[in-house]
């Protein structure tokens, strides 16, 4: 896989890659599974045992080059919000993948896991691509979702499934890159905007200049 | 299992309202520690989207509680449809097969029992509003940078009810070139009109208008030659007004309305994706991303506040039999005990509000519209009455639906004052669903009366030091008024702080020890290396 | 305190934002030079493609790294014998990277040019595609003429039809009709799509009543743009004309025809025959303009021409039944003159849309009585509609608009010079005057339809606002005797052309330069007065 930090895209002969879809994924799971370990892990390669809340970071991005496209990651962490339970739906509305964390040395956030798949199933886009993290695999000893169990239930639900390590970076970018291989790179699939919520909705932003025809002046 | 919540906080929000919030993300913004409560189990509090299961639940809370009627009252729900969908619907001759083929899809027959299987797919508004492309709020989302957050539509078309029909109101100049409502004359008029407006400043304003301030904005499009046509477009639909509307006044609703244009869309509004309902979460989830704690479910019973040392004074809030203590609480008008209100108060004007569900869009058009309808008033006594009709493609509703909010300044009660405008833009007989009428068939319908909190916290004023009230949703098309109190409650709390400075960009955020690349990543092409990376 | 974010201060911002311009600017650099090497090297490789796209990709106008590629590209399409994956993949990167390029500068010529070469030399090229990524820049930036020229050639390859061509200006004017490039190649199309082709007219009736009310509607929305008033001159304009023998004058000692336009040698041999007493005559045509479309031809033969001859001239017109004009005698010469007539010809339809125009611009001027941009419709409207009968109402209008549009006065005065100048030749013509002579108040500052008066012996140009502007318009005046150009603005003699005077009459032009005219006068062997 080749992620490329910085920069247009390049293609042989110096043509660059002007196919860039980017999209929306949200992170799920309970408290202190390792979720912003792992976006941090994929984004900047970084790992810290006793890693701080990420304050101020609305979301990070990654850019992940495929064979004929560029997919931009929008990454979105829960910000702590999950931890009352307080997590508000807006969060994952328009996000076209989903990870959804739990950690494997701890059978309740497996259940809950499994909680928060339904939600997405209920609530999320139809045709959002959901992967299931089973990290903190480095902690293989203490072990109490076995790989099976979760395989099988990732399997009946239509799940991309990986154990991963943000401490080792076991299969974190293997995750990332299996996501934006099955994502749907259509056109409007995965536009500019980042959101899923399709043609003709937008973001605001600054750059959105007047244009001098187009009001009474 | 809330009981490893911390219990000391600078600031306490209680309730996930527009004002409440935008409060909550300042404070946590600047680095204050925040304490961001709600008692209910979803975000938004009086300014909520519900989904179709959420608002029956809504419905029947407030109807079994005469304390939550202080803020919502009369409501009244109403079924046109059946129960169930009759089982006897497919018809199996051949003939219509073939029809069919060529014809369009038969429509649909909706029973209740759909709208209950569907509930997820209904985002209904309770406080339904508009952005103004130019607005303050609007400004504020992105000079925050929080409009990242949200996703918007842009309002497709601006309507009126003109000589007893549906008319497009043209309001920009693309609009004025390509309508046929109006005669040549007229276009040379009204863009003048428009322009004039447009071009004054504050004073040439005031110069302009220095003799017209016991006028009525009516009688000033008068002297100015304008036909009844024009002045019914740029009176009732522009402005926004009504016969009583001041001279100085609907200049200024029109300049509103008319620096608002071209900045997104062909009008000058837009409409966040999901409901208004998801603003509030937006100004949350930066508080929470600067830190701010989140906690739902969580009523409070009691608020004392008392003088500690140095004349300072620190609020205590009992919940769920926990003591949280903070130096500024910040509380929804809705979770707000009553010995906290001032204890008159102002005079106010309560909402008449109307919800509907409908089978069709009011006034057909090529793609999806997103209409904004301002019908002047039909009578001497009643208001003007505002009309926002969202479909499918707002995340509002299931296909083949419309959800259509009436609001209006209250006269007797919600049904009274918006019944008659609903009955002249839809068909509420109930009745056969397939039968094509030119107007849309209303499905269900919900009245409802809703009161004008503005007085109790227009000043942010309570009755304990400290404490800050909000208020709850206004009539105002947008959110101007929630702004500027959140503004106010924010300087009181944090004197001489910038309220919701921009909050970085992902780039430019560094993290301490940034120094290593990340695993795997290609390295820079070096100048000794010109092939393509294989894979 | 690991992981915790900062946010960059403003100063570490720039900070950083310098030096990333530094070592852009140092790659640049030693990209440019590396390039340079290569080519000396005649290397042209791979990677000398790879290294002139990263130079482009962010310096777009750069044209002769455009040229390297297409250099390298050609020698590749040498190389190989049929048009392998290979080539095809060069070319599809050459497009990508164009592409890019364009959303970076979208008015780059070089990077347009580079897409059309590319598009025209490789086999199949996919101009659907073409068309497709045109419309789309053109959503960005609708008016951006680089975009529509080259929109222009994808049209000219895939040829879509012009309906839907058509409906695609509508759908660009809809969105913003300030757009000169989309109301220009509306007019191109609309001729093309809607002929009337039995009444030999450019535009069907209903059409041309629909653009009308459209540039109307423009018009009336905002009339400052002035996109919709080029329009508009060109549908007024839009009717039936042909060429047309006007006046054809016969002397002993010249022959000249003249026509309502400048028309070819060929064209007058086609169509024009001299017959004297019922014999044709043979000759040869010269041009009197000396250019290849000429308004007045001269006609050499060897002819002698008396008193009382019958003299003819045939015109054979494409279509149209033969014409005799008979030259009747005056004096020396035989002149025979054509009906003429300055009135636009539209049909009924499209004369009652104009007529509900100017009721709107009257009522408008109820209203406004100054605006200018009312002002000067009407007067067109007014024109085209009947212009002899509202000419006085039209003139009082410019003389208006002079006075209230002092930046424009020059061109008002050339329109009531021009169109008083029409109404004066239609009585000329009926009344069979021999001479001319300003018959109106105004003074004229041009001399449009000069030719019509090409019989004239006697020019009387007196006191009027010519200056030397005009001088090289009066070769068309070939059988003048008598000049009077006194007591105009004239300044020099350069450009007057050699003509048979006897007398020409230039007093009273207050800077002519003495010595100038003393040379003139010893160039001429007529009577010079000054």
């Amino acid at each position: 896989m080749a992620t490329n930090r910085s920069g247009a895209a390049q293609r042989p002969n110096g043509a660059p890659q002007t196919k860039v879809c980017q999209f929306k994924l949200v992170l799920l799971g309970e408290s202190a599974v390792g979720k912003s370990s792992l976006v941090l892990r994929f984004v900047k390669g970084q790992f810290h045992e006793y890693q701080e809340s990420t304050i101020g970071a609305a979301f990070l991005t990654q850019t992940v080059c495929l064979d004929d496209i560029t997919v931009k990651f929008e990454i979105w962490d829960t910000a702590g919000q999950e931890r009352y339970h307080s997590l508000a739906p807006m969060y994952y509305r328009g996000a076209q993948a989903a990870i959804v964390v739990y950690d494997i040395t701890n059978q309740d956030t497996f259940g809950r896991a499994k909680n928060w798949v339904k939600e997405l199933q209920r609530q999320a886009s139809p045709s959002i691509v959901i992967a299931l993290a089973g990290n903190k695999s480095d902690l293989a000893a203490k072990r109490m979702v076995e790989f099976e169990e979760a395989q099988a239930y990732a399997d009946e639900n239509g799940l991309l499934f990986m154990e991963t390590s943000a401490k080792t970076a076991m299969n974190v970018n293997d995750i990332f890159l299996a996501i934006a291989n099955k994502l749907p790179k259509s056109e409007s699939g995965g536009g500019g905007g980042g959101g899923g919520a399709g043609a003709g909705a937008r973001r605001l932003n600054d750059g959105d200049a007047p244009r001098a025809s187009s009001c009474c002046k | 299992m809330d009981d490893d919540l911390p219990t000391d906080f600078q600031v306490i929000v209680v309730g996930t309202g527009m004002v409440e919030s935008i409060v909550a993300a300042a404070c946590s913004r600047i680095g204050k520690n925040v304490l961001h409560l709600d008692s209910s189990d979803h975000y938004g509090g009086l300014w909520a989207s519900y989904n179709f299961d959420g608002l029956q639940k809504f419905i029947k809370e407030v109807n079994s509680d005469p304390k939550r009627q202080q803020q919502v009252y009369n409501l009244s729900e109403k079924w046109y449809i059946e129960k169930e969908t009759p089982q006897e619907e497919k018809k199996e001759e051949g003939q219509d097969k073939t029809e069919d083929s060529k014809a369009e899809p038969p429509k649909k027959v909706w029973s209740q029992a759909n709208f209950t299987s569907e509930y997820r797919k209904f985002n209904i508004d309770m406080t339904p509003k508009l952005l103004f492309s130019r607005g303050p709020l609007v400004e504020l989302l992105i000079s925050s940078n929080i409009a990242r957050y949200a996703e918007f539509r842009c309002v497709t078309r601006v309507l009126t009810w003109l000589n007893d029909r549906l008319m497009p109101v043209p309001c920009s100049r693309a609009d004025v070139f390509a309508t046929e409502a109006v005669s040549i004359v007229e276009k040379r008029m009204l863009m003048k009109m428009l322009t004039s407006i447009v071009g004054y400043n504050e004073e040439e304003m005031n110069n302009e208008f220095k003799d017209w301030n016991d006028k009525t904005f009516k009688e000033y499009l008068t002297h100015k030659g304008l036909t009844p046509n024009l002045i019914h477009y740029v009176l009732y639909a522009i402005a926004g007004g009504t016969d009583k509307m001041p001279c100085l006044e609907g200049v200024k609703e029109c300049k509103k309305f008319l620096m608002s244009l071209g900045r997104y869309g062909n009008t000058p509004f837009l409409w966040p994706m999901y409901g208004s309902g998801e603003l509030p979460q937006c100004f949350c989830r930066l508080c929470a991303v600067f830190g701010g704690v989140y906690c739902l479910n969580r009523p409070i019973d009691k608020v004392e506040t008392k003088t500690v040392d140095e004349g300072k004074t620190m609020v205590t809030i009992e919940s769920k039999s926990k003591t949280l203590n903070c130096d500024h609480l910040v509380i929804g008008i809705n979770e707000c005990p009553k010995e906290l209100l001032s204890p008159e108060p102002a005079e106010s004007c309560d909402i008449s509000k109307a919800i509907f569900i409908t089978n069709g869009t009011i006034l057909p058009s090529e793609k999806e519209p997103l209409s904004l309808l301002r019908f002047p008033p039909l009578t001497e006594e009643d208001n003007a009455v505002t009309v926002l009709e969202v479909g499918p493609a707002t995340g509002s509703c299931p296909k083949g639906l419309f959800v259509v909010y009436f609001i209006t300044n209250k006269v007797k009660d919600a049904e009274s004052d918006l019944m008659p405008y609903a009955e002249k833009i839809f068909d509420m007989s109930g009745g056969d669903q397939t039968v094509t009428s030119d107007k849309p068939k209303c499905l269900w319908s919900l009245f409802y009366n809703a009161a004008d909190g503005g007085g109790a916290g227009s000043g942010a004023a309570s009755g304990a030091d400290g404490v800050f009230v909000c208020a709850g949703p206004d009539s105002g098309l947008d959110f101007d008024r929630a702004v500027s109190q959140a503004e106010e409650i924010f300087k009181q709390i944090c004197p001489g702080e910038e309220f919701l400075p921009r909050a970085p960009d992902p780039e430019e955020i560094v993290f301490e020890d940034d120094v290593t690349h990340g695993p795997e990543f290609r390295r820079e092409d070096d100048d000794a290396d010109g092939d393509a990376p294989k894979e | 305190m690991h992981g915790r974010v900062k946010v960059r201060t403003t100063e570490e911002e720039k900070a950083r934002k310098e030096k990333e311009k530094q070592e852009k600017l140092k790659v640049f650099k030693h990209a440019m030079q590396k390039i340079w090497d290569k080519r000396k090297k005649e290397e042209l490789d791979l990677e000398l493609m790879e290294l002139t796209g990263k130079v482009l990709t962010s310096n777009p106008d750069i044209y002769t790294l455009w040229n390297i590629r297409r250099e390298i590209l050609n020698i590749f399409r040498k190389d190989m014998e049929s048009e392998g994956q290979q080539l095809v993949d060069l070319y599809d990167a050459e497009l990508r990277l164009t592409e890019y390029c364009l959303k970076i500068n979208p008015k780059s010529y070089c990077a347009w040019h580079q897409r059309e070469w590319v598009l025209t030399t490789r086999s199949n090229p996919d101009w659907k595609t073409e068309l497709a990524l045109c419309n789309k820049y053109l959503k960005f930036d609708e008016r951006n003429f680089h975009t529509w020229d080259y929109r222009r050639f994808v049209i000219s390859q895939c040829k879509p039809s012009l309906k839907e061509e058509f409906d695609y200006t509508t759908e660009k004017l809809l969105d913003n009709f300030s757009n000169y490039s989309a109301w220009h190649y509306r007019s191109k199309i609309l001729v093309d799509l809607h002929p009337d082709l039995e009444a030999g007219r450019p535009i069907e009736d209903e059409h041309h009543k629909h653009e009308l009310k459209m540039v109307e509607s423009a018009a009336f929305t905002d009339p400052d743009d002035t996109s919709a008033w080029f329009y508009q001159r060109w549908l007024l304009g839009a009717v039936k004309t042909t060429v047309d023998l006007v006046v054809c004058t016969i002397s002993p000692l010249k022959t000249t025809v003249a026509f309502n336009e400048p028309v070819s040698k060929d064209y007058v041999q086609m169509t024009t025959n001299l017959l004297i007493n019922d014999v044709s005559v043979n000759g040869e045509w010269l041009p009197c303009e000396g250019k290849k479309y000429n308004n007045v031809w001269i006609f050499k033969h060897n002819e002698i021409i008396g008193d009382n001859f019958d003299i003819k001239v045939e015109y054979n017109r494409e279509n149209v039944d033969k014409l005799t004009i008979l030259c009747i005698q005056k004096n020396s010469l035989y002149i025979g003159r054509n009906n003429i007539s300055f009135q636009r010809k539209y049909s009924e339809p499209v004369i009652k849309e104009l007529k509900k125009q100017l009721d709107s611009c009257r009522q408008l001027l109820t209203m406004e009585p100054d605006n200018k941009w009312t002002l000067l419709t009407t007067t067109f409207l007014l024109h085209c509609i009947n212009a002899k009968h509202y000419h006085n109402e039209v003139i009082d209008i410019l003389k208006t608009l002079q006075i209230k549009d002092k930046m424009h006065a020059g061109y008002y005065g050339d329109l009531i010079t021009k169109w008083s100048i029409e109404l004066q030749l239609e009585d000329d013509y009926r009344n069979e005057e021999l001479e001319l002579k300003v018959k109106f108040a105004e003074k004229i500052s041009s001399l449009p339809h000069l030719h019509y008066y090409s019989f004239c012996e006697n020019v009387n140009l007196f006191n009027q606002n010519l200056t030397s502007r005009v001088l090289s318009t009066l070769s068309v005046l070939q059988h003048c005797k008598k000049l009077s150009l006194e007591n105009n603005n004239l300044t020099t003699l350069k450009g007057f052309p050699s003509l048979n005077l006897e007398e020409l009459n230039l007093r009273g032009n207050k800077d002519l330069d003495m010595k100038e005219v003393e040379i003139f006068k010893q160039q001429n062997n007529y009577n010079v007065i000054f």
